[in-house]
């Protein structure tokens, strides 16, 4: 009898190894929102694209939590969130769980927002995006904030450490880092094949306590007489603030930083009052009345980013065509950018709105558009490349 | 696979009742499980009261028990607080009983009742679910003065809807008449 018992005993062992794991298709987790009003909220939310709600892995991204980086993305394994399952709903039995999913959900949204806008094949799918990840440095860049890593086509979402909506539920913040794959493969990718060291050295000023990014080289810093690191900086501010007109357009709100980053929600509003801006001239004499820090140089590109974001986002919703549209057009554009700045890099100190001819190339001009141009562009740019605005 | 789980538990049963007369014990048990985090190559170990009753009826026995896990964490506004109750019930058979101890083997079913209490901005939410598993394991039964139970046992569970498996350990004191 005892040989029958334990006979049955690893028969029932064997067969309760066979747990059913889910199935793919649409899937509804409970999860922190952002609903059609543009209000966080809890919200039943249906991911088409998750293979298994066990692992967060489809055809949209790959979420990792508290992964280290290594010199191909993301090390170690895929996120697989606590959950347990109410009806047909899942429920996330922890935050960390939640923002996991909401990660994922995010990203499933865009990767479909891009199917539409056929804009997908301009990046490669999945997107790799890590959150809560464990970084030492200066708490403004190690926690409540998001990166696009250039070098390992990868997203990082950082800790929140204070209230409101955490950076990593932020639909527009992961929209802004989303784009940075686009810029980085329609441009920097580009550009990067003469100019690798330069990039470096800036990559490594933007985010200096990543060990992966080029060690800081003195010469290679952006300098006056170095016209390609400081066309490096125009170049960055071109990505930042490219990247806010999507973030803006995607979710419909022109400030989408302020119910997680209110500190910055002010100054990356889209909806101030259009500012013209800096020459080449202005930011090489800039640079040789002083040596600026490396902070002072980022702040320098975010801040004409933003001025650019506000004259393109206002274009974007003055009804010319749709936002969807420009938002289109925009990415379909930015492969421009590259060749429209080739014979410039080595030789001139560019201006921060040489950019906007290459993207505006084709669009049917407005009075409001015409307006927003002549607030932020130089009136000789607006006799020579807006003709149609009649300009004198 | 249910099916065969309480086929072999009443199997169990119906053999063993022919051979002895049963003893009850009910008592407390503390509980280490060890299960992965989000990140599923760390794993955390977390430890749980339980009250257990058992009927055993040698070499067969019938445990039932139960404990309860909360939790709660927090994301800027967001806040997650789960409360999981277990409740479980696990046939054994005794394959080795020495006069002074017994080695058994164990195989279980049950269930974990969550509720899941969300905050997050202004809004709340309240859900309620519930996680099948199933396990097996192996331990130790030691009977002192005739009615105090001491037990070791070690399992690995599988939890309904997860790819991984949760390793526990338990010790149990109860009373045995």
């Amino acid at each position: 009898m005892q040989s029958r018992f334990t006979w049955l005993f690893f028969v029932v062992l064997l067969t309760g190894c066979t747990h059913s794991g889910g199935g793919g298709g649409d899937t509804k987790f409970l999860l922190p929102w952002r609903n059609v009003n543009g209000t966080y909220q809890l919200q039943e939310v249906t991911i088409e694209t998750l293979a298994s709600p066990e692992e967060l892995r489809g055809e949209a991204a790959e979420i990792y939590d508290q992964n280290e980086l290594s010199d191909a993305g993301f090390a170690g394994s895929i996120a697989r969130p606590h959950l347990t399952k109410s009806g047909d709903v899942w429920v996330p039995m922890d935050a960390e769980s939640a923002i996991a999913v909401a990660a994922y959900a995010q990203f499933d949204q865009l990767f479909k927002y891009e199917r539409a806008q056929g804009t997908r094949s301009q990046i490669s799918w999945p997107r790799r995006v890590g959150i809560e990840l464990n970084m030492t440095g200066p708490d403004i860049a190690a926690h409540n904030n998001a990166h696009y890593f250039t070098q390992l086509d990868a997203i990082g979402l950082m800790p929140s450490t204070r209230g409101g909506v955490p950076v990593s539920l932020n639909h527009g913040i992961v929209a802004h880092e989303h784009f940075h794959a686009h810029f980085q493969s329609q441009v920097m990718n580009v550009v990067a094949r003469e100019h690798e060291p330069v990039i470096a050295a800036i990559e490594r000023m933007f985010y200096p306590f990543f060990s992966f990014a080029a060690a800081p080289n003195f010469e290679k810093r952006p300098s006056s007489d170095n016209p390609r690191s400081m066309n490096m900086i125009v170049l960055r501010a071109w990505n930042e603030g490219l990247a806010d007109v999507f973030a803006g357009i995607y979710t419909g709100d022109p400030n989408f930083f302020a119910p997680s980053l209110p500190q910055v929600g002010w100054s990356r509003s889209l909806t101030l009052p259009e500012t013209r801006l800096a020459t080449g001239e202005m930011l090489q004499s800039t640079l040789m009345s002083q040596p600026l820090t490396d902070d002072q140089i980022t702040g320098t590109a975010y801040a004409q980013g933003s001025l650019l974001a506000r004259m393109m986002f206002k274009l974007a919703m003055n009804g010319t065509e749709s936002p969807d549209s420009f938002s289109a057009r925009m990415l379909g554009r930015i492969a421009a950018i590259p060749e429209a700045v080739a014979g410039k890099m080595d030789h001139t100190v560019m201006d921060f709105e040489d950019v906007v001819p290459v993207l505006l190339d084709g669009f049917p001009l407005s009075v409001d558009s015409c307006g927003a141009l002549s607030g932020t562009v130089s009136p000789e740019m607006m006799k020579g490349s807006f003709k149609a605005c009649g300009v004198q | 696979m249910w099916r065969s789980v309480a086929i072999l538990l009443l199997v169990c049963a119906s053999q063993s009742w022919a051979l002895a007369k049963p003893d009850y014990a009910l008592g407390l048990a503390l509980e280490a499980r060890e299960q992965r985090e989000v990140n599923p190559d760390t794993n955390g170990a977390r430890g749980f009261g339980q009250l257990y009753g058992l009927v055993r009826m040698r070499p067969a026995a019938v445990e039932i028990e139960t404990s309860q896990d909360s939790n709660e964490t927090h994301s800027g506004s967001l806040s997650v607080k789960s409360l999981s109750t277990m409740v479980g019930a696990w046939g054994r058979y005794e394959y080795l009983h020495p006069a002074d101890y017994t080695l058994f083997a164990s195989l279980g079913l049950g269930a974990f009742f969550d509720r899941v209490d969300t905050q997050f901005q202004t809004s709340s939410d309240h859900h309620s679910g519930t996680r099948d598993f199933m396990g097996a394991g192996t331990g130790l039964s030691v009977v002192f003065w005739e009615h105090l139970q001491l037990e070791v046992e070690g399992r690995i569970l599988s939890i309904q809807e997860s790819k991984d498996p949760v390793l526990s350990g338990l010790v149990r004191v109860g009373c045995q008449i």
